[in-house]
């Protein structure tokens, strides 16, 4: 019954091979970057995704090195310390020299690995310079159970603004007295009208605009589920939750952000790597550059593919439904997304009405604060038209 | 020394006072003991709905509704939630807790340093008691109209808050939690009394062995960590119960309706901070007593005395004291000021320093050892190389860049069952094994044992080491149906196969469970007191031993309790209690 301990760690040796070869990435066929230890393929060689995927490489080489030194003193102890008949161990209580080697030794390290981590962590949170404005895209995520919605500001760079939710008596009395009698909104009168009060209260522009939902000028570009980005450029979201907390998550980008309710969250990232055209008989209409393998049980479905394209997870619990919190990602080139989001703006103006009581986006505005250390961000860029 | 008097004298004692209602240290240690071990079946069984979904989701739900009462064919996402939340709190709150501070702590710790019970042994037998309260609280909300907590084992508001969680389960989780937390400390008082104050002649603090010296420090921890638990539990349950608003600002909508009622003003990510802040020390709570374990098994397996005792102490010190300022390590991608996250980032890289020199010190301590792998000496070197694959895991999520990728994937969950399960549960066992023959006379069998050990560190590795990859590749924890995104897909494959390990590793653990049950009776008899030859005090009475622990006086301490391969004898050992001509107390 006696187990040689060397051939226990052969087996488990050769368990995890075996697992290994279960491991290998899925195949895609859009290109992909960098060279990384299990990482996914990387979309973009934005300077924070390239710095993570670097370090991360680092701290495997540093991780693999000290198994092997550790794993290797040990099976050299598990070999040549077995108990002898008759022999004493060594007796020994320390050795002082020794310890405080192997003190400082991984000290360095994790001091090394402190400095290391830093560049990228400041470009993800306390962006030094942001690439000129013109090369800014201004996005407004918002997070819902189960869903992403996404904004774009369209041909007037300007995100309209919407009306909230429910409105108490004394609000739409402001309102039929301070505008021209436009609200139809069907008040739920059993809804107490704080949140409408708040925006209201905490949007002196809008109240002082006597506008509270430009549909004339409506021209925003809304998607729930997909996001379509310029690559090169950078993207600039203000993200918010709703309801509970989500995570905005991109795996290809190595980005990730918690939307948290009642903190919106200025985040940025970078695409580079162009996955979808545009039809060149409407420019509203995308067309995938590449595809992918279609996979249903865990199986590759032989001569089967499909459109390729990036994905957004939710990588914050948010409930029941939380695992089909996906959303779409493409990214068009420059010129491309310029044209198509002409073309999407100049569709949408006037044409959608988005007074409808359930539109999250009249929500939006309940969260308008400041985080407290925005002060020591550059000045923000102002939303155009602002 | 103090407090000691009246626990030597037998008195009779009646069934209800030895069984249910004892007071007696080593009975309640017994009691933590198999009321942990039925618990760890349950979490246990909860893991394989967890393993069964992710392994087959479109047909895993025909077996796990029928027992949840669930309909459908496809286990709902709410159920889903529901196992992972339970089975955490389960293994965290109801297995690995009360297991190393509610058993060992309470069956080892008089023992080891000589006293005749625990301090407040009434307190001792509330303590227990209010852990089975807590067990039933939080069990019962499985019956619970809406059914169990689905918050995950942090419940972050605002998902557990009332207007998104409105079931019950949820409250009862965080009443449950709050018993248990009030058991813990109760626990932890009454820890730090005796070893402060009723140490035997001779037992100095720097002659206590590493279990005690573990199980002291961690006291502390809970001492000063647990209530704040138990206050962010109080917050959450009056914004549950009594429409407070500690962790909800205003202007949230449900179903984009808003949400009234509540009067807004609250912060969500105070929550996190106040989890957290204990949260973090938890899991060092849920780690220490286990080091403390197997550096006394390797110790007296190795023949050695441990490589440096004094730094492995400090190293606990220093873990335990740096642990109440890295908390916001689970924080970086919430969004709190980036400023703070550096702080944080910096002091979880010190942490890491004094983990590497505990592990360095274990291979000290084997180097030029004479090693007899019996079944505790192979749990705890299971605990030992596992231990390592989690600390460096953890370094991936210390570098704050890195974490934004791993942070909520299965790497994480990697990590964490490197240390909680690879470490501390390594450590449990080897802690039975080492201690059975002390409670119970007699040895549990070897050979079924070393079986045990064999298949749950092979699984084990199968089961979880895959975990790094699939969250490297980006797949997210805490969700139900991973293939409904279509770069995960192709994970499948790799998740059955970890699935199926688990069903091994699952299955494995009911030999552990048989070789204890069926040992108690049938195993072999102890032939001496001091059946591994070890040093401390608890081998140097018999066995098991009375009430009051040591028959006539207490035994007075000469030196350390790791005096192995001294030269100063024949043996290969040197009981603390043995008197050498020279030798004073
Ligand atoms: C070498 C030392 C360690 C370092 C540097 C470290 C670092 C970290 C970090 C940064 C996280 C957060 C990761 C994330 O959520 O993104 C984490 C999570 C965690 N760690 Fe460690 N860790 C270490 C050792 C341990 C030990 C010894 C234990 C417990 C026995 C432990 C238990 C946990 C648990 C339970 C979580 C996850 C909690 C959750 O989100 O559910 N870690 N660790
Ligand atoms: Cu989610
Ligand atoms: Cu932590």
């Amino acid at each position: 019954m006696m187990l040689r301990f060397p051939k226990v760690l052969a087996l488990v040796a050769a368990a995890l091979t075996t697992v290994g070869v279960f491991a290998q990435a899925p195949q895609t066929p859009a290109p992909t970057t960098g060279e990384t230890y299990w990482l996914p393929p990387r979309f973009s060689d934005a300077f924070v995704p390239v710095a993570i995927d670097d370090l991360w490489n680092k701290i495997m080489v540093v991780v693999i090195i000290t198994s092997i030194v550790v794993y290797g003193v040990f099976l050299w102890c598990m070999i040549a310390y077995r108990k002898k008949d008759g022999k004493k161990a060594q007796y020994t209580h320390g050795n002082h020299t020794l310890e405080i080697v192997w003190t400082i030794i991984p000290a360095g390290i994790l001091v090394w690995l402190a400095f290391a981590q830093m560049p990228a962590w400041r470009e993800m949170k306390v962006p030094q310079e942001f690439p000129n404005e013109a090369n800014q895209v201004r996005v407004q995520i918002f997070a819902q159970q189960f869903a992403w919605n996404f904004r774009l500001a369209g041909n007037d760079g300007k995100f309209e603004s919407y009306l909230p939710a429910k409105a108490s008596a004394d609000a739409k009395k402001w309102l039929k007295e301070n505008t021209e009698g436009g609200v139809d909104n069907p008040a739920d009168p059993t809804a107490p009208g704080r949140i409408f009060a708040d925006a209201i209260a905490t949007m002196p522009k809008l109240r002082n605009s006597g506008k509270y939902w430009d549909a004339a000028d409506d021209d925003d570009v809304i998607s729930a589920g997909t996001l379509i980005v310029p690559a090169n450029r950078v993207i600039r979201a203000d993200l918010r939750s709703v309801d509970v907390i989500h995570a905005l998550y991109i795996p290809s980008a190595r980005f990730k952000q918690d939307a948290v309710p009642g903190k919106p969250m200025d985040i940025h990232f970078t695409m580079t790597t162009v996955t979808h055209t545009l039809d060149p008989k409407d420019p509203t209409k995308l067309v995938a550059k590449y595809s992918q393998d279609v996979w249903s049980d865990g199986q590759k479905l032989e001569g089967k593919s499909q459109d390729f394209y990036l994905e957004i997870a939710c990588a914050e619990l948010c409930g029941g439904n939380h695992t089909k919190m996906g959303a779409k990602l493409f990214v068009l080139s420059s010129e491309d997304w310029d044209r198509w989001n002409a073309a999407m703006s100049s569709k949408m103006l006037g044409e959608n009405d988005r007074r409808n009581d359930q539109n999250i986006w009249r929500l939006w505005n309940n969260q308008d604060k400041v985080r407290p250390w925005e002060k020591l961000l550059p000045p923000a860029p102002k939303y155009p038209g602002e | 020394m103090l407090l000691q008097s009246g626990h030597d004298t037998h008195h009779k004692q009646s069934f209800f006072s030895t069984y249910i209602w004892s007071e007696d240290h080593k009975m309640i240690g017994k009691q933590f003991m198999f009321t942990a071990l039925l618990m760890y079946a349950v979490g246990g069984l909860l893991a394989l709905g967890v393993r069964g979904q992710l392994g087959w989701p479109e047909t895993a739900g025909k077996f796990i509704n029928p027992i949840f009462g669930w309909s459908g064919d496809k286990v709902p996402g709410e159920g889903y939630n529901m196992l992972f939340t339970m089975h955490a709190s389960v293994m965290i709150f109801l297995v690995i807790i009360p297991m190393l501070n509610g058993a060992f702590a309470n069956y080892v710790v008089p023992l080891q340093i000589g006293a005749r019970d625990m301090a407040f042994p009434f307190l001792n037998a509330l303590s227990y008691w209010t852990f089975v309260v807590a067990l039933l609280v939080l069990v019962s909300s499985f019956f619970v109209e809406g059914g169990a907590g689905q918050g995950g084992w942090t419940s972050y508001p605002p998902l557990a808050e009332k207007q998104w969680s409105p079931g019950l389960g949820q409250t009862l989780w965080l009443n449950g939690a709050f018993l248990a937390g009030a058991s813990s400390i109760m626990g932890a008082v009454n820890y730090i009394t005796t070893i402060v104050k009723m140490r035997a002649p001779g037992m100095s603090f720097f002659r206590m062995p590493m279990t005690t010296w573990a199980i002291f420090i961690t006291a502390i921890l809970q001492l000063f960590s647990t209530p704040v638990l138990g206050s962010a539990l109080l917050m959450q349950t009056t914004d549950r119960v009594f429409g407070s608003s500690f962790f909800l600002p205003e202007g949230l909508a449900v179903s984009g309706t808003a949400v009234m009622g509540a009067a807004g003003g609250g912060q969500v990510l105070m929550w996190q901070h106040i989890f957290w802040f204990y949260s973090h020390p938890a899991v060092y709570i849920m780690i220490l007593p286990a080091m403390g374990i197997v550096s006394d098994v390797m110790a007296c397996f190795a023949r050695k005395p441990i490589f440096g005792y004094k730094p492995m102490i400090y190293s606990i010190g220093a873990i335990a004291g740096l642990g109440f300022v890295v908390w916001g390590h689970h924080m970086f991608s919430s969004g709190m000021n980036p400023f703070l996250a550096m702080g944080f980032m910096v002091s979880t890289m010190f942490i890491a320093l004094p983990s590497a020199v505990k592990t360095f010190n274990w291979l000290g301590t084997l180097w030029g050892g004479q090693i007899t792998f019996s079944t505790a000496m192979l749990h705890a070197l299971g605990f030992v190389t596992m231990f390592v694959i989690g600390g460096l895991s953890g370094i991936f999520c210390a570098a704050t860049s890195v974490d934004m990728h791993i942070h909520d994937t299965y790497f994480i969950v990697g990590h964490i069952h490197y240390v909680l399960f690879g470490g501390t549960t390594f450590g449990i066992f080897a802690g039975i094994v080492y201690w059975f023959p002390k409670m119970f006379g007699r040895h549990m069998n070897e050979g079924l044992g070393k079986l045990h050990w064999f298949i749950t560190f092979v699984a084990f590795n199968c089961v979880f080491f895959p975990m790094h990859i699939l969250g490297s590749q980006g797949m997210m924890r805490r969700v139900a149906d991973p293939y409904s995104y279509e770069y995960l897909k192709p994970m499948l494959g790799l998740n059955r196969f970890m699935s199926i390990s688990a069903f091994v590793l699952g299955g494995a653990q009911l030999i552990f469970m048989f070789n204890m049950l069926w040992s108690m009776r049938n195993g072999k008899k102890v032939e001496s007191d001091n059946p591994w030859k070890a040093n401390s005090l608890e081998w140097q009475t018999p066995t098991p031993p009375p009430h009051g622990n040591f028959p006539g006086a207490v035994p007075t301490v000469y030196r350390g309790p790791y005096e192995y391969s001294s030269p100063q004898v024949a043996e290969d050992y040197l009981p603390q209690t043995t008197k050498l001509p020279g030798d004073t107390a």
